[in-house]
């Protein structure tokens, strides 16, 4: 079910109504939202719950016996097993085929003929974020920052969340479990929030990315495409993908607002970064700091000198871009990253002007990363990238460009805004008939793109 | 005693307030669409292929072309002849008003129609050029249909019709669409994306070859959709009169089948398509049947099963030049 069709709609009506009737009773709402989440889950494939409650029930009963053991070793075994459990469930579904095949691939160079399995099943829409989610409820016990509940609803609640179950924010469990166990408080602003949120998410995902979308396929779904038009058709697709994720994750919040919780922000102006660290403090926050928290700290994170720094950073990066997906574009994606974490604090900028070539390089970096990641194979991303050099246009360039100009001028507008004042919600203060009329404008807007079946989100396949 | 779920920090009075102010806001901006859509640019929500075709096709109707061979028929009319070869080929003015095979026999004889009463000078010759896919179909695409009846009458064109309870057109997104975006080049999908780039450039092609277009798609003749059955359906043989009907007296009126790939026709395929010719000449008082050119073709001159490709086209164009030069 996606946030963007109709079904939701009268899905989310549905549950408000419900929602209401439980208000008296904790322990109702949450079996609620329980319920809820897991029909969410079901409408795509339903047999997929049983991993879902599978990953969870492992978890939960890992954190109890965690709790209950105190000897070391035994501590260890279990935390092993919760990785074993969730990190074997992202092996089959998203991995064993890509590794198969890839084995495949290089035994046969080797002029091996050798024919190795594959298990051809689809994946489960969500498993990386609900895993890493659970995953986090584990390892914060293990390492004692977090203590384990009892209350099996709010777990289950917790992980299969249907605002974020299929693609993120990945919240910790030290955030949003305890919000399950207590009493919620609606305000007036979470409300204003909440409402804001879905409207601008909607606004994002439907009248801008895939409006990018559109764009940037013309570019990448051509073999052919050179020239000038790989460089428009790479902005287009890092709008579209921005404006996919964090429209997604704008809903997630403003849902969860709504219903009284609070989700940590996922996205930060990713685009005025101004160095590829400044970046991954802006995008994908919940990922990058669940990198940062359970890998590359772990791993040493910044101690033992620049070259264990640089291993460290290569190796997150690394995983980062595999968990993206199954495929090597990714695995390259994250690589370049990594790299460019490394070198980029040694490129001497001049102090005057380091803010502005700062950006500028650092939208380069991530730009053709973009380029890597959106490639649909390392021979695609040989004659992207080959074609980057050569200067030729086709002869729709100009509607490319006016395309690219309208979508881009109401996000750039939005964002300048909350940039200079340093919030997401730039609009909160003003009064009530200059939110409503914008509000209402992306409403209006919104219905004029909106397809009734919905475009899935980029981050569901991963 | 079970514990509260939540605590409410405001009143329901201040939600249903701002709520409303939203609301009517909405309701505002929706009413001075409606009201001011006289006033703006004439509706043309051409964002898609089909309705670009459409639209142009019902513009080209619109201009004194004092054409003297008329192209009109399915998406294979559109795509499987150059016009403007067809023209050098025979020294005559050529012009393709070939649309969609999702329309019908009515909405052909509304374009013909629409295009003789715009000329000074009535052409020679009408080829009325459809694929046997066409001759099956029983009915057209509603919204195809409506959306082109509107169109040619000017009006605003809403999805599910001009319904209070439809919220497109409630909210006034068609005229958004129809009006104030309709100058917005869309993006067209695929190797139409890739061969024509935007609506706009589609259009551009359509009016510099005469009302022609070509489907620039690639396909594996295994990958090939479509049935072999090949009849004329009760819906055509009906709606045959409403074409004849628009028909001038002194024009020649000819009939002609588009090709067929060679994996979708069996052995008696020529006798088929001779008697599905004839019965189709009967129904329109045809003058004229077209019965020499190519029937069936290679897979491989096919971009889908309706259509040839680019180079297949020109082919095809130069046969039927040879048979209208007489």
């Amino acid at each position: 079910m996606l946030f963007n069709s109709d079904t939701f709609l009268w899905f989310l009506l549905a549950f408000a109504l419900l929602y209401f009737v439980t208000r008296q009773n904790l322990s109702r709402r949450n079996w609620l939202i329980l319920v809820a989440s897991y029909y969410f889950y079901g409408c795509w494939d339903w047999r997929f719950l049983f991993l879902l409650l599978g990953s969870s029930l492992i978890d939960f009963y890992v954190g109890l016996a965690i709790r209950k053991n105190a000897e070391a070793k035994i501590q260890k075994r279990l935390v092993t097993l919760s990785l074993g459990a969730n990190l074997g469930a992202l092996g089959i579904f998203k991995y064993f085929d890509f590794f198969s095949e890839s084995l495949q691939t290089i035994l046969t160079t080797l002029g091996m003929e050798v024919s190795t399995p594959t298990l051809e099943v689809i994946l489960p829409v969500g498993i990386s974020f609900y895993t890493f989610q659970s995953l986090s409820y584990t390892l914060d016990i293990y390492r004692k920052k977090l203590e384990p509940t009892n209350n099996l609803t709010a777990f289950l609640a917790y992980i299969a969340f249907f605002p974020q179950l299929v693609a993120g924010p990945i919240e910790r469990a030290s955030n949003l479990l305890p919000q399950f166990l207590t009493t919620r408080k609606v305000t007036q602003q979470s409300m204003e929030m909440g409402i804001w949120l879905i409207i601008w998410g909607l606004f994002k995902k439907v009248v801008l990315a895939d409006n990018f979308g559109a764009l940037s396929d013309m570019v990448y779904e051509d073999q052919g495409a050179e020239g000038a038009i790989v460089y428009f058709g790479t902005i287009a697709f890092g709008f579209q993908i921005y404006c996919d994720f964090s429209g997604y994750s704008d809903v997630a919040r403003g849902l969860a607002y709504m219903m009284g919780f609070n989700l940590m922000v996922n996205f930060n102006l990713p685009y005025f970064a101004t160095s590829p660290s400044d970046f991954w403090r802006r995008w994908h926050i919940s990922l990058s700091t669940w990198f940062r928290d359970y890998l590359y700290i772990p791993l040493g994170g910044n101690r033992g000198g620049s070259s264990a720094m640089m291993r460290n950073l290569l190796i997150t990066m690394l995983l980062a871009g595999l968990w993206h997906g199954a495929g090597w574009n990714f695995v390259l994606w994250g690589l370049w990253h990594g790299m460019m974490l490394c070198l980029f604090p040694s490129i001497p900028l001049p102090r005057r002007m380091q803010p502005l070539l700062g950006w500028f390089l650092t939208m380069i970096i991530i730009f053709y990363g973009w380029l890597l990641f959106r490639a649909q194979s390392m021979d695609h991303i040989m004659a992207l990238t080959t074609s980057l050099f050569t200067w030729s246009f086709p002869l729709w360039i100009g509607s490319y460009i006016l395309n690219l100009a309208v979508f881009m001028t109401p996000l750039l507008a939005m964002q300048i805004w909350q940039h200079r004042t340093n919030t997401i919600f730039p609009m909160l203060p003003h009064n009530r008939m200059i939110k409503s009329a914008l509000m209402a404008i992306c409403v209006i807007m919104t219905t004029v793109f909106w397809n009734t079946k919905g475009t899935p989100f980029i981050y569901f396949q991963f | 005693m079970a514990r509260n779920s939540h605590t409410y920090d405001f009143d329901f009075k201040w939600f249903a307030s701002h709520l409303g102010l939203l609301l009517l806001l909405i309701a505002m901006i929706a009413g001075m669409l409606h009201m001011c859509a006289p006033f703006l640019p004439a509706p043309r929500a051409t964002w898609d292929m089909d309705r670009t075709i459409m639209a142009t096709k019902a513009d080209l109707a619109l201009k004194d072309e004092g054409a003297d061979i008329v192209l009109i028929g399915d998406s294979s009319c559109l795509m499987n002849i150059d016009a403007s070869q067809l023209g050098e080929l025979t020294g005559k003015k050529v012009v393709n008003l070939g649309t969609v095979s999702f329309l019908d026999m009515k909405i052909f004889s509304e374009i013909l129609d629409r295009y003789l009463r715009t000329q000074t000078k009535m052409p020679s010759e009408i080829v009325l050029m459809v694929h046997p896919d066409f001759l099956r179909r029983s009915s057209p695409s509603r919204s195809h249909v409506n959306w082109i009846h509107d169109y040619m009458a000017g009006k605003d064109h809403a999805t599910n019709g001009k319904s209070w309870t439809s919220a497109e057109y409630l909210f006034g997104v068609h005229v958004i669409k129809g009006r104030l975006l309709a100058w917005l080049p869309r993006p067209l999908s695929g190797a139409f994306g890739s061969y024509f780039g935007f609506t706009s450039n589609l259009e551009t092609y359509m009016r510099e070859h005469q009302g022609s277009a070509v489907d620039p798609r690639s396909i594996k003749a295994s990958d090939l959709r479509g049935s072999k059955e090949y009849r004329v359906s009760a819906a055509n043989l009906r709606n045959a009169e409403a074409f004849t009907n628009v028909m001038p007296e002194d024009v020649q009126l000819t009939v002609a089948l588009s090709p067929t790939p060679a994996s979708f026709a069996d052995a008696d395929l020529t006798t088929k398509f001779a008697s599905i010719l004839q019965e189709w000449k009967t129904a329109l008082s045809a003058d004229d049947i077209l019965d020499s050119l190519p029937l069936a073709l290679e897979d491989a001159q096919f971009a889908n099963k309706t259509h040839l490709t680019p180079e297949a086209s020109q082919a095809y164009t130069l046969e039927l030049s040879s048979l209208l030069k007489r």
